[in-house]
């Protein structure tokens, strides 16, 4: 008999369940919690990471000869924050429902289920940096890799570019965690930790759309009508409006390099 | 309770003095909320790969509530629930015969108490800890332990 696909958590929820044996109860959401706990902690407290806080005074400084403005608006210090549970449980529901083109078969990669989920969803812990140019951004990230690559830990860059106008780099910088188990034992995962790099005015526009993005990801199935084509839609503003700060951030540059005299 | 009592314990679990400053600061918040008849303090806890303890959660246990401090080490987020009614209890052991604790010795423990969906408690004991929450599930979940009215 085909299993019918889950259209709600609650349906998902049964499904991991009677599918997957994964029962997603308080033990399961205090693993969870312990996990992003021990993930945030380890790096936190990282030779690594405490040496990357020290390390941002030279990115600034190495920005500031080459083009004579600072990278960062601010003295950064990320914080590292934990994915809430129901937050990285709908992200497992779209990977392993809703965006799965397989389906009933396991999406590319297999499921995301315990306890390799936590090295497979990318933003269990995250921060983000805010640079003043749209440039910052790549020389930002390139240079984390690099100094993430120094460390010895593995390091990549997603340069994000969407359709709702959000645009930022995506740094993942992936190291090992010794994880306690459901049960007593620990397991050894590699678990991506996520830096997003946006620039000043990208930040002004996320904290403002924010209440649309979380609307957004609750949704299972898109609207009838594309965003693109309600102008009155709770979208239509905001996502343009990315567009077009990423747009006037283009131009920003095109106007700082003419008056450097580098073009 | 009093905090020679917290403190004892925590000591014999090997836990660094910090932490027990920790649990002592969390045993008197409860305190502030009005809750003053705690009478036993359990600690989740794991071992790691190098034999080292991972202390996650603080429980609090009073003669009608239960009291939880989630990831205590690093956050105060303090829970608290009747415990009047327990409806299921579901233990999990390797290298423990519920009377003689060892090295190897871990248990797992799941308790249900009926209130709505459904609130889970969770505590994981290794070692000697073995022996304090056997001591708990007999004391504060086995006695409550009924159909749910």
């Amino acid at each position: 008999m085909a299993v019918e696909k889950p259209a709600t958590i609650p349906a998902y929820i049964d499904w991991l369940r009677k599918e997957q044996g994964i029962d997603v109860s308080g033990s399961l959401r205090q693993n969870y919690r312990s996990v992003a706990n021990v993930v945030r902690t380890e790096l936190e407290t990282s030779d690594f990471w405490k040496a990357l806080l020290a390390e941002f005074r030279e990115f600034d400084g190495e920005y500031l000869v080459k083009t004579s403005y600072p990278l960062f608006a601010t003295e950064p210090r990320p914080a590292l924050e934990t994915k809430p549970f129901d937050s990285f449980l709908l992200k497992t529901f779209r990977r392993n429902v809703i965006n799965n083109s397989r389906w009933p078969d396991a999406p590319d990669g297999g499921w995301l289920v315990p306890p390799e989920w936590f090295g497979r969803v990318k933003d269990l812990v995250r921060t983000y940096l805010v640079v003043k140019y749209m440039d910052g951004i790549k020389f930002a990230s390139e240079h984390l890799v690099t100094f993430a690559e120094q460390a010895d830990l593995q390091a990549s860059v997603n340069f994000e570019a969407r359709a709702e106008g959000y645009y930022a780099a995506h740094v993942y910088v992936t190291r090992s965690y010794e994880i306690p188990k459901l049960t007593w034992d620990t397991v050894t995962v590699e678990i991506p930790a996520e830096i997003q790099i946006i620039s000043q005015l990208q930040d002004v526009l996320t904290r403002l759309t924010h209440p649309h993005y979380e609307r957004r990801r609750a949704r299972f199935a898109e609207p009838a009508e594309k965003w693109q084509w309600d102008y009155d839609s709770d979208e239509f503003v905001p996502n343009y409006l990315g567009h077009v700060l990423h747009y006037v951030e283009g131009m920003i540059m095109q106007v700082r390099e003419r008056k450097e005299g580098n073009r | 309770m009093n905090d020679e009592q917290i403190q004892a314990y925590c000591i014999g679990l090997g836990m660094p003095k910090a932490l027990i400053e920790r649990a002592k600061l969390i045993h008197a918040l409860y305190g502030k909320l009005g809750i003053n008849d705690i009478s036993d303090v359990f600690i989740s806890e794991y071992v790691k790969e190098d034999g080292e303890r991972s202390f996650e959660n603080l429980w609090f246990f009073a003669d009608k509530h239960v009291m939880e401090a989630k990831q205590f080490a690093t956050e105060i987020d303090l829970d608290m629930a009747p415990s009047t009614v327990v409806s299921y209890i579901d233990l999990k052991q390797t290298e423990y015969d519920l009377e003689h604790s060892t090295g190897a010795s871990r248990l797992f423990v799941t308790a249900t108490l009926p209130l709505g969906m459904g609130v889970g408690l969770t505590f994981k004991a290794s070692r000697e800890n073995c022996d304090y929450l056997k001591t708990i599930v007999i004391k504060y979940l086995m006695p409550r332990l009924q159909a749910p009215s």
